[in-house]
């Protein structure tokens, strides 16, 4: 049909023709299979049969047909039966046969493990297709619209690539590292689309372009955006790149777990430096709670040694009704880098000798006076007790043992 | 023809029967796959709900269209319109290059057709591939025969000036 045709009548419109040609997938049998299913799902149920009509009376002649047929199958069934249970009677057993043979087949090798392919997924360039120049004829009709529609294709991706803001950020980013980040990012108006699309492309991206995608994630921001920044932290390539970002916008609990998280000793001294850095002291109050455990222990004093946590904090700690946060403060306490800290440590020492914990921390120093009020205290049979008591604490808590590891 | 209400049994046989038409005119309308899925299915719950309002008027197939054309129109959220997906067929693909860059071009154009604004991308489908007459979609349409002429020559401009590079005399 030619609503609107352009060529003279009777001839045909080569729209018509074009359109012709137009081909969409066709339904998959699952798709299909799908539907069908949505369709046994919901469709009407049939409405119930009316009452049967009563089946006829059989004839005087079909009856006994019927009767004798049935005899007679009774009786072969019988006859037939009795063989059977006779056979098996008479039979003698074969114990020779009767040993069941066991097949063992075993794999004389491992099956090879085959790694699946790595999907590299990345904006296929479309090939365009090029006239071969051995042929003799002019091209046709057809070989020249599917040339004009590769190359449409090319320029329309060349296009977005070249209009999109996002796309125009990345290959800026991957070309130049060193350009200036602020100058890529969209006005506020656009920047909730432009994270939508970062959020969006991230799963997908590998190298330098998931690279590209952090940096501007973590220079926009966003507050909605720590699940994404969350998955960057949690691989490798990224996470150093994304971790100040993820400190500043999580919460403690979250920081708490990503502590908890498999990493190094440099990640984790990193990780945790990063949180005590915040200003809150709660912040401060995860450093004595990471000493506490064996496995961020090590970290912990890390940290402590090279920032040099609020004294106040720790002494406060010292204090504390929980003996396990107060061996956790001493052991801070121990490597904190302030002098000041073991004048403070003897004070409490020579107040109360039978507490334990301020021996913990002075063993720790490492000046003259702590090795000094030690000695003093060795020689009095009472503090000694307290003495050696904290230093077999203070042992257990620098060197746990760990169960299943040889001794 | 029937003005009884349609039994629960023919029903089903006739559903069955049209699905498949049912699905690729969806997927012509839509221009995706998994859109024209979503669409059949939620027609068919429409199908089930008020099969008793069908009395035969008209066929069956121009029924089942209608349903799909006001499920089609109701999306509050339509799938973004870009290029189609490739198709899985259970055919046996020809690779020669011939059939490959033919498959690119029927693609193409399947495309261009898709992209048409909704009014005139239903008109375009209803005619030209589901070979309705102007009156059999001006009812399924419910709107004037005028209307649907209007709307189809302005469908067909807008193809000529898209595939205008792909319009060339033949030699």
């Amino acid at each position: 049909m030619s609503d609107d045709h352009q060529s003279p009548p009777g001839k045909s419109d080569p729209l018509d023709e074009l359109l012709s040609r137009a081909k969409w997938p066709e339904p998959t049998p699952s798709q299909m299979a799908r539907l069908e299913a949505a369709w046994d799902h919901c469709r009407p149920a049939a409405r119930p049969e009316s009452r049967p009509e009563p089946l006829p009376e059989p004839s005087r002649r079909l009856r006994f047909s019927a009767f004798s047929g049935i005899a007679a199958g009774v009786v072969a069934a019988t006859v037939l039966a009795g063989l059977v249970i006779g056979n098996a009677l008479l039979r003698q057993p074969d114990v020779a046969n009767d040993v069941p043979v066991l097949v063992k087949e075993t794999l004389e090798r491992r099956l090879p493990v085959v790694e699946p392919p790595v999907i590299e997924p990345s904006v296929i360039e479309p090939s365009v297709p090029v006239l071969d120049d051995r042929i003799s004829r002019p091209p046709t009709w057809l070989e020249l619209a599917l040339l004009r529609v590769a190359e449409q294709r090319a320029s329309r991706l060349r296009q977005w690539r070249e209009t999109d803001p996002l796309e125009r950020a990345l290959t800026r980013l991957v070309g130049d590292p060193h350009v200036d980040i602020s100058e890529l990012v969209p006005p506020p108006d656009d920047v909730d689309r432009f994270v939508e699309r970062i959020i969006a492309e991230l799963p997908r991206s590998r190298g330098q372009r998931r690279m590209a995608l952090a940096r501007l994630l973590t220079t926009i921001e966003p507050p909605d955006s720590l699940p994404a920044l969350l998955s960057l932290w949690s691989d490798p390539a990224t996470r150093e790149l994304v971790e100040p970002t993820v400190v500043r916008l999580a919460d403690l609990e979250t920081l708490t777990s990503l502590l908890r998280s498999r990493l190094t000793f440099a990640d984790r001294v990193r990780l945790l430096a990063a949180i005590v850095s915040r200003p809150e002291i709660e912040a401060h109050k995860l450093l004595v709670a990471a000493a506490m455990e064996p496995q961020t222990r090590p970290a912990a004093l890390a940290v402590a040694r090279k920032t040099s946590p609020p004294t106040e904090l720790l002494f406060a700690a010292l204090a504390d009704e929980n003996a396990n946060v107060r061996v956790a403060a001493a052991l801070l306490l121990g490597v904190h880098r302030d002098p000041q800290v073991t004048d403070g440590l003897i004070e409490i020492a020579r107040k109360t000798p039978a507490r334990s914990e301020p021996w913990i921390a002075l063993m720790q120093r490492d000046d003259a006076a702590a090795r000094r009020i030690i000695e003093e205290a060795r020689r009095h049979p009472q503090i000694m007790v307290s003495v050696n008591s904290a230093e077999a604490t203070r042992q257990m808590m620098m060197h746990p043992v760990r169960v299943g590891v040889p001794l | 023809m029937s003005h009884e209400p349609i039994d629960a049994r023919d029903l089903d046989r006739l559903v069955r029967e049209h699905l498949p038409a049912a699905v690729r005119f969806a997927t012509r309308l839509t221009g995706h796959t998994q859109a024209a899925e979503d669409i059949v299915q939620e027609a068919l719950l429409r199908v089930a709900r008020k099969y008793e309002t069908f009395r035969g008027e008209s066929s069956f197939r121009t029924w089942l269209f209608q349903i799909i054309v006001n499920v089609f129109r109701d999306q509050p959220h339509r799938p973004p319109e870009g290029a189609l997906e490739p198709g899985v067929s259970d055919a046996v693909p020809d690779t020669t290059a011939s059939a490959l860059m033919a498959e690119e071009l029927s693609r193409a154009i399947a495309d261009q057709v898709s992209q048409l604004p909704p009014r005139q991308r239903e008109v375009m489908v209803l005619t030209t591939y589901e070979e309705l007459s102007i009156t059999a979609v001006a009812t399924l349409l419910e709107t004037t025969e005028q209307n649907v002429h209007a709307l189809l020559h302005v469908a067909r401009r807008r193809l000529r000036e898209e595939l205008s590079e792909l319009l060339l005399e033949k030699p």
